[in-house]
């Protein structure tokens, strides 16, 4: 366990000594945000679209910032740093685990302001709201950042890893609900939304949000098995496999 | 008798390059007993640190057996196996394993913490006094130089007082004062008590001339091993080194015995009165040619039937 406290202490550290990573994973989300609340703004009939749009945009902060564990397990492999966790009495678990906790706070912890905003735009919300939706912001950062570990341990070049993560986490967001609303969206597009567990996740957040949480079993269910699925996936793939020497 | 701390026996691990090439380590067998110094000695690419690796559990052996204080070390070992043997090394790998953007101090307590070391605040306070690093305890690692990171590092691998001490290159990227500084701490290690047993691999004689044991590797497999001295035992009193492609037909020509290394230099084992008949013909004959005692990178090329590329030692 000290292991464990001690790795997720030093991630901690280390995203507070790099704080442009921080703005930077911020600074995308929060000006597509502001952009296409303020594009689309007529096209809800009732409510405010940057409202409507908040929880998936939590959501997107969220999965950017989680692109960010699977770097840092590249860079520290790449620095060196890995090789001696990896040979060292500590369990595998708690490699992952550190990793995972930290996207995990550092996710919801940058999801939260933008949930916080909410109800300055006409949107419900409440302090329990914000609480339960940082919950769900957790999970997910958890989730994505456990399938991001498990792609990173087999990926060498963090420019490859981040291409190929885009790559998945753009069309996951995309189809999800965060931007189209079901009653305006083609048909094929809301039958996707329903198996793509990110929208399960930001369900989850909507809900949370507005006080519904606890009518909402299913979404929240598959946004907790998502996380589930991503920390062992993780959990899974550095602990059983040795990394092949590359010198 | 010193026990065994490390025993490699048949040892084959062989991984395919991107060229398509099989690499890595064939049937390697030896032993390391309680605070021996071995070398592991050969160019790059000839398995060092593939064979490191192995050893410190960061990959399997796919045929053989390596035991280490006692247990062996392959993948379905259990939780308490897996502790005891990694409780028990201390590795320094090529490049440090410290985090460039945490302090010395930082990094300590963090492999203190990995190791489960009782009284880390304590274990790491003396290990920085003893490696002279604590007036530097809070400076962020990546601003440290070369030397000053190695220290660290050593620092890090000696927290859980290991029994086998696996340095792979370790004096890559140091000046000459920072590695022999280096060296003089590795043979300090043999008055602490007990005394690791120390595995340290190298390209360079004049580091392999320190240790008590010298393993020649090449191309994946153990070419001898043996004391500096014995190995250079069988190479008489001086190294007579002919270089060019002609060598080969002034030795016939002269009915002598010598060792081809693959550039086609000969290699000649001389006592002096040999010497002493050779030298006048051979400074009429217009090679080129080196002479003197013999050294690791000789006994290395005679045996091998290759140079050591890299090596400092040149024997004249």
């Amino acid at each position: 366990m000290n292991a464990f406290l001690m790795l997720l202490k030093r991630e901690i550290v280390r995203m507070i000594r790099r704080p442009s990573q921080l703005v930077s994973t911020l600074a995308m989300p929060v000006m597509i945000w502001v952009f296409i609340g303020a594009g689309f703004g007529g096209t809800m009939g009732e409510g405010s679209f940057a409202a409507h749009l908040a929880p998936g945009m939590a959501i997107l902060v969220v999965m950017l910032s989680t692109i960010m564990v699977g770097m840092s397990l590249i860079e520290d492999r790449h620095m060196g740093f890995l090789q001696g966790v990896l040979v060292s009495p500590a369990p595998r678990w708690a490699v992952a685990g550190s990793k995972l906790a930290a996207a995990g706070l550092l996710g919801a912890l940058q999801g939260v302001p933008l949930l916080l905003i909410t109800p300055l735009l006409g949107s419900g919300g409440s302090f329990v709201g914000v609480v339960l939706a940082a919950v769900v912001l957790l999970l997910t950062a958890i989730a994505i950042g456990g399938f991001g570990l498990t792609l990173a341990w087999w990926i060498d070049s963090s420019r490859g890893y981040h291409g190929m993560m885009m790559v998945l986490i753009m069309p996951l967001w995309l189809l999800s609900g965060s931007i189209f609303t079901p009653e305006t969206a083609a048909r094929w597009l809301v039958v996707v939304s329903k198996v793509n567990p990110v929208e399960w996740c930001r369900l989850s957040a909507d809900a949370a949000m507005d006080g519904t949480l606890a009518s909402s079993p299913l979404a929240l269910g598959g946004c907790v098995l998502f996380a589930v699925a991503g920390t062992l996936a993780a959990i899974r793939t550095l602990g059983a496999t040795p990394r092949t020497s590359t010198g | 008798m010193s026990e065994s701390v490390l025993k490699v026996e048949n040892v084959q691990r062989l991984h395919k390059t991107k060229q398509g090439e099989q690499v890595g380590v064939h049937d390697v067998s030896f032993a390391i007993n309680a605070g021996d110094w071995v070398t592991l000695l050969g160019p790059n690419g000839s398995g060092k640190s593939t064979l490191l690796r192995l050893i410190s559990s960061a990959d399997w052996a796919r045929q053989g057996e390596i035991t280490i204080v006692g247990i062996r070390v392959h993948p379905g070992w259990t939780t308490r196996e897996r502790h005891t043997v990694r409780a028990a090394l201390g590795v320094v790998f090529q490049s440090p394993s410290l985090d460039p953007l945490l302090t010395i101090e930082e990094n300590l307590r963090t492999a203190a913490a990995l190791l489960g070391t009782s009284d880390a605040a304590g274990r790491v306070d003396e290990l920085m006094d003893r490696f002279a690093i604590a007036d530097r305890a809070g400076d962020r690692v990546g601003t440290l130089s070369g030397g000053l990171k190695r220290r660290a590092d050593l620092a890090r691998a000696m927290l859980g007082s290991p029994r086998l001490l696996i340095l792979d290159e370790p004096t890559t990227g140091l000046d000459p004062e920072a590695r022999l500084s280096l060296l003089d701490t590795l043979n300090g290690f043999k008055s602490l008590d007990p005394a690791p047993a120390i595995l340290h691999s190298t390209h360079l004689t004049e580091e392999a001339e320190r240790s008590d044991r010298v393993l020649f590797m090449d191309r994946g497999r153990l070419a001898a091993d043996a004391t500096p001295a014995e190995l250079r035992a069988g190479l008489g009193d001086r190294t007579l080194k002919i270089e060019g492609p002609e060598a080969r037909a002034w030795i016939e020509a002269h009915d002598l015995r010598a060792s081809f290394t693959e550039s086609g230099h000969a290699l000649l084992s001389l006592t002096e009165p040999e010497l002493e008949r050779v030298m006048p013909e051979l400074g009429r004959s217009g090679l080129s040619f080196s002479v003197g005692p013999p050294s690791l990178a000789d006994a290395y090329a005679s045996i091998v039937g290759r140079e050591l590329n890299g090596s400092s030692g040149g024997g004249a």
